[in-house]
């Protein structure tokens, strides 16, 4: 029976403010209205409820400062917290500007580039391949270099031994020669041997030898690295363009 | 309630620039020209609404100034955005506006209207409250009084049950009046207001002394 009557209380107080403004139900009115025949508390709550709502009737009125009539400037300004408001369209703008220029610089040191590192786009094997085994020779050559002292001793003893029979002098130096000449050839045959494989992969790449697994090679010159740039300065360039544009055209509109 | 109003809800006295009557017209008319970007014709809702939406305004942030700002931002809001409006209650319309420009300026300024109203009271003469014509000079000050303990109230209240509060007790809308200003369901409104109209009573009740003797809260035996 506490718990009811509680409810009841709870509800009639929920309902108390609708009531007063007439927007309760008939039904429900009709039970606030016996409710309250019989509970001071509610009874109380009403009063002072009812109270509350004339005073705040009463509150008096306040004059307008001024008056608010709207002047063709003020209709023509841009809104404050416009997204195409002058200050940021400027800035849009701008930003537009500068990937614009990024974007041709790309695109312009990649056509520059290109042709300066290959030379002729049919011909490209034959002549790195050349490169390739110049390169190679180059490091046979000092692979000799590095060989001779090990073999200096020979000549040595050779050019000691010549002296002695003086008519065999020149005799020994052809043979010193091809001594080191045939422990240089091993060393040519083994660059040769590499150069064929070395070409292809050279031919396909392009701008430099990266595929080579070479760490010396810039990054300048990663044409991946060109693509990606071309890529993603021209995905915002377009989009940064189609957004001044449009603010372009909702300015012109006078919004 | 004590509102001033000249003219009917729908009515219109459109002046030249000397003030002399042209014609009367008819809001729906207006709101037409103003569609078709005639800004005078949009002035003249201006004219006629300024005072509610001022004092809407004013109740809901307890600073005059801000309240000025709320308003011009409202009416500028309103004349960009009247293109949109497809009938129905056009004070609903535009006091749905002035209460969304008043969340701004409270969302903004972070400010909770009972500091506002410190500085409000500092300076008594900036009172502009309006005196009804039937009472006289001293039941004039009584009320004024009134209407700063209530500001005091409604101040304690949270921004969305003091407009409510406001727009049913100081405004007079009904419930579904209410709902169409908020946005919020018929139930919504009516849990705030309850919730809003015990938490007022409760505050004058413990404040008791701060308002005039007529107007003190009695009640009976608990």
């Amino acid at each position: 029976m506490a718990l009811l009557t509680k409810d009841i209380h709870k509800t009639t107080k929920e309902d108390l403010s609708a009531y007063l403004d007439g927007e309760l139900s008939a039904k429900d009115a009709a039970a606030v209205k016996q409710h309250l025949a019989a509970c001071g508390a509610c009874a109380w709550e009403k009063q002072t409820l009812e109270q509350t709502r004339r005073l705040l009737a009463q509150v008096p009125r306040v004059a307008v400062p001024r008056s608010f009539a709207l002047r063709e400037a003020q209709v023509r300004a841009p809104q404050k917290a416009g997204f195409f408001a002058p200050a940021r369209t400027l800035y849009l703008r701008g930003v537009t500007a500068v990937v614009g220029v990024l974007l041709s610089a790309i695109l312009l040191g990649d056509a520059w580039l290109r042709p300066a590192l290959m030379p002729a786009a049919a011909p490209v094997p034959a002549s790195v391949t050349f490169d390739a085994q110049a390169v190679q020779a180059t490091e046979v050559t000092s692979m000799t270099l590095k060989a001779a002292p090990a073999e200096t001793p020979m000549p040595e003893a050779t050019a000691v031994r010549a002296p002695a029979p003086s008519e065999g002098t020149p005799l020994p130096e052809p043979t010193t020669a091809p001594a080191v000449a045939g422990a240089a050839s091993p060393a040519v045959e083994e660059g040769r041997g590499g150069g064929p494989e070395a070409t292809p992969e050279v031919a396909v790449n392009g701008y430099g030898a990266r595929e080579q697994g070479e760490t010396h090679a810039p990054l300048w010159a990663d044409l991946r690295l060109w693509r990606a740039a071309e890529g993603v300065l021209g995905a915002l360039f377009v989009t940064l363009l189609g957004v001044t544009l449009a603010g372009w055209r909702k300015t012109a509109r006078g919004m | 309630m004590l509102k001033s109003r000249n003219l009917s809800s729908s009515e219109f006295i459109c002046g030249s620039e000397s003030g002399r009557i042209v014609r009367t017209m008819d809001e729906r008319e207006l709101i037409a020209q103003s569609q078709g970007g005639d800004i005078r014709a949009f002035n003249q809702l201006v004219l006629k609404y300024q005072s509610t939406v001022y004092n809407l305004a004013y109740r809901i942030l307890g600073d005059p100034d801000a309240a000025a700002d709320a308003t011009q931002d409202a009416f500028v809001s309103a004349y960009r955005a009247i293109e949109r409006f497809r009938g129905g209650s056009f004070k609903a319309w535009l006091l749905r506006i002035v209460t969304n420009a008043c969340y701004d300026q409270l969302r903004v300024k972070q400010r909770r209207p009972t500091e506002s109203l410190d500085d409000m009271l500092v300076e008594p003469e900036h009172d502009a409250n309006l005196r009804d014509e039937s009472e006289s000079p001293e039941e004039f000050t009584l009320r004024q009084e009134l209407g700063q303990v209530i500001q005091y109230g409604l101040g304690g209240l949270p921004a969305d049950q003091r407009v409510v509060l406001i727009l049913s007790d100081i405004e007079g809308m009904s419930y579904e009046e209410i709902a169409e200003v908020t946005n919020v369901s018929l139930g919504t409104v009516k849990s705030r207001l309850s919730r809003a109209r015990s938490k007022l009573r409760d505050y004058l009740l413990h404040n008791g002394e701060l308002l005039p003797a007529v107007y003190r809260l009695q009640g009976g035996n608990m």
